[in-house]
């Protein structure tokens, strides 16, 4: 299972965590894009607020 | 106190070899390790800058180098032991002992990590290429505007600040992506039984220093996009003779800045206490009061950005409002000081040389806070405003309160990362040599600064001589002493004392029951804290 050689392949351990637990792999990319979509639209509405 | 249960195997040692190993890892510890390196080569990098200006400023008048290069130094200089140097060591700490102390196989978000990483050196090279562009008659070095970017000088400026800008943008993702990976792993990979009040300290600076670096990097990054077309697509965001409002840059660059300062303090804040406790040999005291006083001092720090610019004019009621919640930021770190000094009252103490950095931390890093209630004080700061007192203040702030801080963390982990011990007599004597030429260099800072020299400035009247020339004999001999760090770093990794599992008498937690170095893919299986 474990693809140690190739590029960004993740370590054994994490990766059976991963598969024994699709549910939770599900909510940390969830919990991501959350954080990410946050940092994203501050973005945003930080340049947009003072737009004249 | 928790107890835990924890196996191990030693297979699955299995990863790629060479330059494949560190471009390509997803192993929490080996991008802890690199980490820790690219900020330990940066520290000196940016060290080496400012040994250029205090040789600048060793005597009146201008000797080494023209103002506009000394302009240069000076706010490269910040930005890479901000950025470069601080920031990558804490996330270092953060991906080596994060996934450790909460008992998780690695970061949640292994691939994501990779890439956190390797954005980084690009733009440490965007930040110094300017210097180097420079010596082939490429523009006209790098940014001269002071860390700050502060308009109008910032629009005006060469092909520095491109530069910069670029490298703010790709640092600022580097840091979202950490933070993001970070928030993750600790809400969603603690070990079984490891509740959030369980947590060690150091977990929960490191959330809340997420949580803050996802509030305000973003903002930063706003304010430099706005610069950029300000600079070169004909927007007037920041430029009064189009309309702009430069002071608005100022106000979103420190509700950013400030809450940076926080951003640096709060991983520290985090560990320092774990070292104390080891060092002192009983639990730490007011494990709540100091998780609650964390979260108070990250929400207050995002309320009072606009003390660092009282001068630049605002609203009798603004400056009241901005004096009196910076100052009480002195509350919740009053809770700090008084719960760090009774884990170590009546405590069996030693002092090796992370408790030593530790304590000394305390105490210059108390004179930093203390100087910046003075600073605060929107009367005092009309005088202090731009002058080496505000130098000395955020020096004791972010080399004793951050970087020293560090370095106590450098040598408690170092021994359960390298698998060696260090060499105590050399950790000793790095530690005393920097304690004093550091406060050689600065106390007189507080001096001059007092008496009106302002900063930034390569040229200094007579009066101030005498005191540039000691802090420029301290900067010198600060500088000199870190290269004991470096060897005693380099030493360790290559071999030594072998170290225990649980390296410190006192240490708790489940990073000290993996045995010293962790094996490549530490718990094969899942601890459990009961």
């Amino acid at each position: 299972m474990y693809k140690g050689h190739l590029p960004l392949a993740i370590g054994p351990v994490m990766q059976e965590k991963i598969l024994s637990e699709p549910t939770k792999q599900r909510n940390n990319r969830k919990i991501a894009w959350i954080l990410a979509g946050i940092a994203i639209a501050w973005y945003l509405i930080s340049m947009f607020t003072i737009w004249k | 106190m928790s107890t835990t249960t924890v196996a191990h195997h030693d297979e699955h040692e299995e990863h790629p070899t060479g330059i494949m190993r560190w471009l390509t890892t997803t192993n929490h510890k080996d991008i802890g390790t690199m980490y820790l390196t690219f900020s330990l080569v940066m520290f000196l990098v940016g060290g080496c800058m400012i040994l250029g200006i205090r040789a600048e400023l060793f005597k009146p008048g201008l000797q080494l180098m023209n103002p506009e290069f000394f302009n240069q130094l000076i706010g490269v200089h910040a930005l890479i032991m901000i950025f470069a140097a601080l920031m990558p060591a804490a996330t270092g700490f953060a991906n080596w002992m994060l996934p450790l102390q909460l008992g998780a196989p690695d970061m949640a978000l292994p691939r994501l990590n990779n890439w956190g990483f390797w954005i980084l050196p690009p733009s440490a090279i965007l930040l110094t290429l300017p210097f180097t562009l420079a010596l082939f008659g490429i523009g006209d070095g790098a940014l001269a505007t002071g860390w700050t970017f502060y308009p109008p000088l910032s629009v005006q400026g060469g092909l520095g600040v491109d530069f910069a800008i670029f490298a703010v943008h790709l640092l600022g993702i580097s840091s979202v992506l950490g933070s993001i990976n970070i928030i993750v792993t600790i809400f969603n990979m603690r070990a079984p039984g490891m509740t959030l009040m369980k947590m060690p300290l150091f977990a929960w600076g490191w959330l809340i220093t997420a949580f803050l670096l996802i509030a305000t990097i973003p903002v930063l990054a706003g304010a430099v996009t706005m610069l950029l077309t300000d600079r070169h697509f004909g927007t007037h965001f920041f430029d009064a003779a189009g309309g702009g409002d430069p002071i608005m840059f100022q106000h979103l660059f420190w509700f950013f800045g400030h809450p940076e300062v926080y951003i640096l303090l709060l991983p520290v804040w985090g560990f320092i206490p774990q070292i104390l406790q080891t060092f002192s040999r009983k639990p730490m005291y007011g494990y709540k009061a100091q998780v609650y006083s964390l979260w108070s001092i990250g929400a207050l720090s995002v309320v009072v950005w606009a003390h660092h610019f009282f001068t630049a004019g605002m609203p009798v009621p603004a400056l009241l409002y901005f004096m009196y919640s910076t100052m009480a930021i002195s509350l919740p770190l009053a809770v700090l000081f008084y719960c760090w000094i009774r884990t170590m009252w009546k405590g069996s103490m030693s002092f090796e040389t992370p408790m030593l950095f530790t304590v000394g931390w305390i105490i210059l890093f108390g004179v930093g806070g203390l100087t910046g209630l003075v600073l605060a004080d929107v009367a005092a700061d009309a005088q202090y405003h731009n002058s080496y007192f505000v130098v000395a203040h955020f020096h004791y702030t972010l080399f004793a309160g951050g970087i020293m801080g560090i370095m106590a963390g450098v040598y408690y982990w170092l021994p359960k990362m390298t698998g060696h011990m260090y060499n105590e007599k050399l950790g000793k004597l790095h530690f005393w040599l920097t304690a004093i030429s550091f406060n050689v260099t600065f106390i007189p800072q507080f001096f001059v600064g007092l008496a009106g020299m302002p900063r930034r400035i390569p040229d200094y009247a007579l009066q101030f001589a005498e005191f540039n020339m000691i802090s420029t004999v301290g900067a010198f001999v600060l500088g000199l002493s870190q290269l004991l760090l470096v060897y005693n770093i380099i030493s360790c990794v290559k071999g030594g004392q072998k170290a225990t599992d649980k390296v410190w008498d006192g240490a708790l937690g489940l990073e000290w029951t993996l045995p010293s170095p962790p094996p490549y893919h530490s718990f094969t299986e899942q601890p459990v804290v009961k």
